[in-house]
């Protein structure tokens, strides 16, 4: 739609945009370094564990590790940022006034900046996959590699599953988008729709850590930001990765339902 | 800025949870209708038979393991993002995976833990277990008497987890009542809870409930309570099963490129808990002797028995029987020495002790979790002392006799035991 | 100085079928929470009209202002563009609308020529063209490469107006837009709203400067309060008389001979100089006689200026005092 094509140009022409996407970039990179400087240290240990220690001498993983990494925190910090910007941020320079005195619908403007913001992060990782890809290959070279369930797969068959395991990982990062755009509907503050959305993220995990909250934990949508993990065991359980997307659907559904409704009924006194 | 909107936001996110409730429940709900009532013989009459029909069976596990202390803190936190185990007796830690057993072609076994894996497989390739978190692959020998080709499948029974769960509920007829306690939905099937409780009123059971699928009567789910508890101490079960066939590669292994190999002899039930199970089938070594009949045959080999005086045992643990059998390690013979009945029994077992034994018991404590064993005093000699809410265990070592007494009795009942040795 | 009176008459009449009605609002009301912004205003906006929206600051104008552009939405009552309704049909409104809302808003990281190509196609397509059209109209064109970042505050006006013009639309709303310049910026500004005038685009220009309404506009509303005052023809809107301070070389003299052509009531002095009511036609005969006279004519100072700001003072005042309006004095008659 044409608004979207306006959002492309003004998101290629913000210097912000290029550093989001550097330090994006710049985690793969600096985690192949980090392995290939340690290459010949076998400790396991060190550093994080999990699907991060494969990674030892095949850059094939790096994609993966890299995601798993970013999942944690940056990529959701990233996402709540760019949501509350696309939206408060018009707010704080004033220029959604200048937008909303064209014949265009209120809806059509909050889609595009979902949409707009969608392809931030959709750059965004396609850089850091490339990235780790590109850097892991350089450092170790990519080589077939068991899998967690003991079955060597190929170096096609871990692409694969590292691009599922990304698509996955971004309709779980659109959460906190949606999230973020929500609250960016009700503020005029870029930093603080970020910080709200930020603040749910944070004590949707911290409430999934404790046993005691065991019954809450499937309707989280935190709980489920993982389960790619299952794709790394040979059958694949999908059942936990389906059950994850659909309650991605849920929330984003449901979050930017609601923000279109304040979204229209909104009194723009900026 | 008006609250109200702000309060649409929390209607928001409230609602998309409660919608994400509907749907994955409804996803996640089985059958709820309810099952015919059955008499406990009946059921297990039909555990037993199910093992001609019943051919492939897999689905998500999860077990937990209560007795080791100092897993409050893993308690208060969500299980399923612990690390995996990375050999075979991590697994009795407790975890989550995926089980499939097939007749004829094997079971494979994989516990998941944050972006590791541990799996073991038992199939045509043999019996190996593969640590992603440490890239090892390890080969078990088989125990003697259960090699592949003496049995129609490559799977040794003994390590068919289901059929021995009936084989064992068979033979609690004599120390405990079965009931079947109700019904219950388990791994989304409608399921009959099969109840153990035990005769005996002075052991730390409670009882054993075991869910069988009200349709297929494999059990999907065994728990153990200690007597008292609401929340079961062992736990292993299906949360998800299903009885489709499973293709046969998943039963094979074959180390990947770059792992370490490894070579061990499989681990089996032995040591402080070995004397146990033992009560559960018939010694294998000749009809019980008397104490006195113990005491003669021992000393043939050197070894000198110390019991309780017939007087001073408290009148739940009657002396039951002994066993004196050629010692498996080190040399003479160890005697077994029962006391009590059935659940509430404690087991007395004395071997010759050499230098060794002493440093091999102390080797096995060292390898248990910190703070399970304490140090305890008996009869003026220093020993130790293992105490669980299932079962406690005390051991010691007189002159040149290690003894060792166990039972499924409370702390106190089995420290006055001890005394009166 | 005439030119006022000249537009009333002017003004030519609509084609057959077009709507003669540009803009009205009818009982628009608007209350935040407790307070209440605006109060049931109506206003009427014909085709080719310069209305002047003129209040003190704090009366509503841009709340009402927002309201007719859909950006917030009334508590009460509606505005129409061309048949259109507000809010309830505000997306067709605004096509038939330029303008922009207190200070104009754009993208200080790109070019002029940039803002204008993002945001002038959303209502009908633009061309290149059109764009350096408006940039020359308003007379950006050399700046229009530069970021806008680094515009001053009458520049970036400027480019408001651009920005509003881009579409020709039928309704130009200007919001304050001489607010913040230099005097030759104001002067600028006013002799363009002029020319969109003279073109027949319909203006709605909104300020709180009674000189600016009368130099610009044929037509205003005074609201105080959120309430209209008074609306009319600018001719109208304050009283016929007019006076002069008159400074001469001989005031007994000029005296004499002043109310000799008005009559005497009409003479009184202050200080050194004469206040004569006088209307504009007759403040050249009276200079004419008194040169003939002799008398040295040093000043003559219209005093409408402080006299009429007087008067716009003394109307928003005396509607706070009167809770009903002075809205008998000259009718609301649309």
């Amino acid at each position: 739609m044409k608004l979207l094509r306006r959002e492309l140009t003004k998101l290629f022409a913000q210097k912000r945009s290029y550093v989001g996407w550097g330090g994006l970039l710049a985690v793969p990179l600096l985690i192949t370094l980090a392995f290939y400087l340690n290459r010949n240290n076998h400790h396991h240990d060190n550093g994080p564990g999990g699907v991060i220690s494969l990674a030892f001498h095949n850059g094939i993983l790096m994609p993966l590790a890299s995601v798993a990494m970013l999942s944690a925190f940056l990529l959701p910090l990233l996402a709540a940022m760019v949501g509350a910007y696309q939206l408060a941020g018009e707010s704080e320079t004033g220029t959604i006034k200048t937008w909303l005195m064209h014949s265009i619908s209120r809806g059509g403007v909050l889609a595009s900046k979902w949409g707009i913001a969608v392809i931030y992060v959709v750059i965004g990782l396609a850089l850091v996959f490339v990235g780790g890809l590109a850097a892991g290959a350089l450092a170790f070279g990519l080589h077939s590699q068991a899998l967690l369930s003991g079955q060597t797969a190929s170096v096609t068959h871990w692409l694969g599953l590292s691009l599922v395991a990304y698509l996955y990982v971004l309709v779980g990062v659109i959460c906190v988008l949606s999230l973020a755009l929500l609250f960016a509907t009700v503020t005029n503050s870029s930093l603080s729709a970020a910080i709200g959305a930020l603040v749910v993220f944070i004590v949707m995990n911290v409430l999934g850590a404790f046993s005691y909250f065991d019954f809450l934990k499937p309707y989280l949508f935190t709980s489920h930001m993982d389960a790619w993990q299952s794709l790394l065991s040979q059958p694949i359980s999908w059942h936990p990765i389906v059950t994850g997307l659909i309650t991605f659907a849920i929330y984003i559904a449901a979050l930017m339902a609601v923000a279109w409704y304040l979204f229209r009924r909104k009194d723009i006194l900026v | 800025m008006s609250r109200k909107p702000l309060i649409y936001v929390l209607v928001a996110v409230l609602a998309a949870a409660a919608i994400t409730i509907g749907v994955v429940a409804s996803r996640a709900q089985g059958s709820t209708a309810t099952l015919p009532a059955i008499a406990p013989a009946q059921l297990l009459a039909n555990m037993a038979a199910t093992q001609q029909t019943t051919k492939s069976i897999s689905g998500d596990v999860t077990w937990s393991n209560g007795l080791i202390p100092g897993s409050e803190l893993s308690g208060l936190l969500s299980g399923g993002s612990g690390a995996a185990p990375s050999s075979l007796t991590g697994l009795l830690m407790g975890g989550s995976g995926r089980l499939w057993a097939q007749q004829g072609s094997g079971l494979r076994l994989e516990s998941q833990g944050s972006g590791a894996d541990f799996v073991v497989v038992a199939g045509r390739s043999g019996v190996w277990s593969y640590s992603s978190a440490t890239d090892t692959a390890t080969q078990y020998g088989l125990p003697a008497g259960a090699r592949a080709g003496t049995s129609p499948s490559p799977v040794p029974t003994a390590m068919d987890p289901l059929t021995t769960i009936t084989r064992t509920l068979q033979s609690f007829a004599t120390t405990g009542t079965l009931s079947v306690s109700g019904q219950t939905s388990v791994a989304g099937r409608q399921s009959y809870l099969l109840t153990v409780t035990p005769t005996s009123s002075i052991t730390t059971l409670g009882s054993l409930q075991v869910a069988v699928d009200g349709k297929t009567f494999v059990p999907l789910r065994v728990q153990v309570f200690a007597r008292g508890d609401t929340t079961p101490t062992l736990s292993a079960g299906f949360t998800s099963v299903s009885y489709g066939s499973i293709v046969a590669n998943l039963f094979t292994f074959s180390p990947p490129a770059g792992a370490t190999v490894r070579h061990s002899a499989l681990p089996t039930p032995q040591g402080l808990t070995g004397g146990m199970h033992s009560q559960s089938r018939p010694a294998a070594h000749g009809a019980p002797l008397t104490l006195a009949q113990a005491r003669v045959k021992a000393a043939a080999s050197g070894l000198v028995l110390t019991a309780p005086a017939p007087g001073s045992l408290a009148s739940s643990l009657p002396f039951a029987g002994a066993t004196v059998m050629p010692s498996t390690k080190g040399q003479g013979d160890t005697a077994i020495l029962r006391y009590g009945t059935g659940f509430g029994s404690v087991v007395l077992v004395e071997s010759q002790g050499a230098a060794g034994a002493t440093a091999n018991l102390q080797q096995t404590l060292a390898g248990l979790p910190h703070g399970l064993v304490g140090a305890t005093t008996v009869a003026g000699v220093p020993g130790y002392e293992l105490s669980t809410s299932l079962f406690n265990v005390v051991a010691w070592q007189q002159g040149k006799v290690t003894a060792v007494a166990a039972g499924m009795v409370p702390q106190a009942t089995l420290r006055a035991f001890v005394a009166a040795v | 100085m005439t030119m006022t009176q000249d537009r009333t008459d002017e003004r030519p009449a609509p084609p057959n079928g077009v709507e003669p009605v540009v803009l009205a609002t009818y009982g628009l009301t608007k209350s935040f929470g407790n307070t209440l912004a605006v109060d049931h205003l109506d206003l009427t906006v014909r085709r080719g009209d310069v209305f002047g929206f003129l209040g003190p600051n704090g009366a509503g104008k841009t709340t009402t202002i927002r309201m007719i552009v859909g950006l917030i939405y009334p508590t009460s009552g509606y505005a129409t563009v061309i048949d259109h309704q507000v809010p309830r049909e505000k997306i067709e409104a605004l096509r038939h609308i330029g303008g922009f809302v207190e200070v104009p808003a754009f993208y200080g990281n790109m070019s002029a020529r940039r803002n204008l190509r993002l945001m002038g196609g959303l209502n009908a397509q633009v061309d290149e063209k059109r764009i350096a059209e408006v940039l020359d109209i308003v007379g950006l064109s050399e700046r229009a490469d530069s970021k806008v970042g680094d515009y001053s505050h009458g520049m970036k006006q400027r480019l408001g107006i651009a920005n509003a013009l881009i579409n020709s639309p039928e309704l130009v709303i200007l919001d304050e837009p001489t607010s913040g310049l230099d005097p030759q910026g104001m002067k600028d500004v006013r002799e363009l709203v002029r020319e969109l005038g003279k073109d027949g685009t319909t203006v709605f220009l909104s300020s709180h400067l009674l000189h600016e309404v009368e130099q610009v506009c044929n037509r205003a509303v005074i609201i105080n309060r959120g309430r209209v005052v008074i609306e009319g023809p600018v001719s109208e809107l304050h009283p016929e008389h007019s006076s002069v301070k008159l400074l001469t070389s001989d005031q007994g003299k000029a005296r004499d001979v002043v109310a000799a052509l008005v009559g005497a009531q009409q003479v009184t002095v202050d200080e050194e100089y004469l206040i004569v009511e006088a209307n504009d036609g007759t403040v050249r005969e009276m200079v004419g006689r008194l040169v003939a006279a002799g008398v040295g004519v040093d000043a003559v100072i219209p005093a409408r200026e402080q006299g009429l700001e007087d008067f716009f003072l003394g109307l928003t005042q005396s509607s706070d005092v009167d809770t009903g309006g002075a809205a008998g004095v000259a009718g609301g008659a649309r």
